[in-house]
């Protein structure tokens, strides 16, 4: 049994007994954990209130060797954004982030992973501009650091250069575009037709994204291509819990 | 498998119960007279049998509508809606509220893919008549509850009713279900427009 202390992010709680939580981290030195927060649930738990999803803290807990939940014994709060509730466009946003993280982090520790969730929640806190864009933007980011960024210059199943002012397709299971010539060897719904403008954002939304907070032109392609590929190549076929919820109507 | 292990095994499905756990209440079962077990076993089958959603507010009653529906003594004014039917009792035991109930079933969890249509949201907008004058939004003091809130605010202040929320002082993150009446009553006494 060892004592660990890392910065940690609390991406989903469970409530557990009568008293205690299970609260799912993605930690910066430890990758992702659960640990048992025994009495988090009595109103006067030594925690406060501050074991909630989005929550950023120093945890400390120890952690038994081949145990997949571990007892936290300290946390640290370090940044709450319990603000992300008070905006459905915000909270809906900031789950699809958490979701991600939660079902695609390596069993390895991945600091980089830690910080860009971080920089991503907080950016959707700050927000000024268009959140669904800033969604787009950081959720891509996050999925371009596990290693699935798409092509979307190069046909991806030949390889040629395409021409960037075209429309054209994506193929999910090529994972980028098609050029004209290789689409009738891709299957019928594994393509999705990208407009000029939906392909040229694309491209930019891959490489990072403006930042600006100006609105997407073709934002609803983008979450429902976004949707897809996830969908595809991260979660066997299955859509994310957290895009259901951003396509209920939020009021 | 034994009767034994039958039984320990339907006790580990139940919420916070492991395997050792199970045993030991198996175990329990065995010590006590059998007809303290029976009590128990017909306890749970009357449960099952009779206890059902209320279609009005989606409380957990023996009576289609519930005890709080149909009492005429309640303020027929207010509406206070939870995310669970335990949290009525909680409420309700704390004395600082006499009005109706609604049961969400649940909050607003992106991650679990629980959006408005998952809650019992529409048919709290369908009571919402000229009768009804608030709404307070007892969700629990958590991010989820929060949004929840939100939403709920979104939907119900066109409809021309006031919407509040309790007061803070409910320990953040806490579970409303696990407050005391005291805290309950303050948070209730205390109740701020959204
Ligand atoms: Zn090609
Ligand atoms: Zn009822």
């Amino acid at each position: 049994m060892s004592l660990v202390t890392t910065f940690a992010t609390i991406l989903k709680t469970y409530e557990y007994s009568e008293t205690s939580k299970i609260l799912r981290l993605l930690t910066r030195d430890h990758g992702l954990c659960s640990v048992i927060a025994k009495g988090a649930r009595r109103p006067k738990s030594r925690f406060g209130g501050l074991l909630e999803p989005f929550t950023d803290g120093i945890a400390t807990f120890y952690a038994k060797e081949g145990r997949e939940l571990h007892t936290l014994s300290a946390f640290e709060l370090h940044r709450e954004r319990q603000a992300l509730g008070r905006e459905l466009a915000r909270y809906a946003a900031a789950g699809l982030l958490t979701e991600i993280a939660l079902r695609f982090a390596p069993a390895a520790p991945d600091a980089e992973l830690f910080d860009q969730l971080g920089r991503g929640l907080d950016r959707l806190l700050a927000e000024s501009g268009d959140v669904e864009t800033a969604m787009l933007e950081e959720a891509w980011k996050l999925i371009v650091h596990l290693g699935f960024a798409p092509s979307t210059e190069r046909c991806s199943l030949c390889g040629r250069q395409d021409e960037a002012a075209e429309p054209t397709h994506f193929d999910l299971m090529g994972g980028g575009i098609v050029c004209e010539r290789c689409q009738p060897q891709a299957e019928k719904s594994s393509l999705r037709e990208l407009s000029r403008a939906a392909r040229a954002e694309l491209v930019t939304l891959v490489r990072g994204g403006r930042g600006d907070g100006r609105p997407l032109e073709s934002a609803r392609a983008q979450r429902d291509l976004l949707r897809d590929f996830v969908a595809y190549h991260l979660a066997d076929h299955r859509p994310l819990n957290s895009f259901r919820f951003l396509e209920e109507r939020l009021g | 498998m034994s009767v034994i292990d039958d039984l320990a095994s339907e006790f580990s499905r139940l919420p916070g119960i492991g395997r050792k756990t199970a045993y030991r209440l198996t175990h329990y079962l065995l010590k006590i007279p059998p007809e303290e077990a029976c009590r128990l076993a017909r306890a749970i089958e009357a449960m099952a049998e009779r206890v059902r959603h209320c279609s009005t507010c989606h409380n957990l009653s023996e009576s289609d509508p519930c005890e709080y529906c149909t009492n005429p003594n309640r303020d027929q004014a207010t509406i206070c809606v939870v995310e669970e039917a335990s949290d009525i009792a909680a409420i309700d035991g704390s004395g600082g509220y006499r009005g109706l109930y609604h049961v969400l079933g649940g909050c607003l969890s992106p991650l679990d893919g629980i959006g408005p249509e998952e809650l019992n949201v529409d048919s709290l907008l369908a009571r919402l008549n000229s009768e009804i004058r608030e709404v307070i939004v007892a969700t629990n003091p958590s991010v989820e509850g929060e949004a929840t809130a939100t939403y709920l605010h979104k939907v119900v202040a066109p409809r021309g009713v006031k919407v509040t929320r309790l007061a803070r002082g409910l320990p953040v993150g806490g579970d409303l279900e696990y407050a005391d009446g005291v805290t309950i009553a303050q948070a209730l006494a205390g109740r701020r427009g959204m």
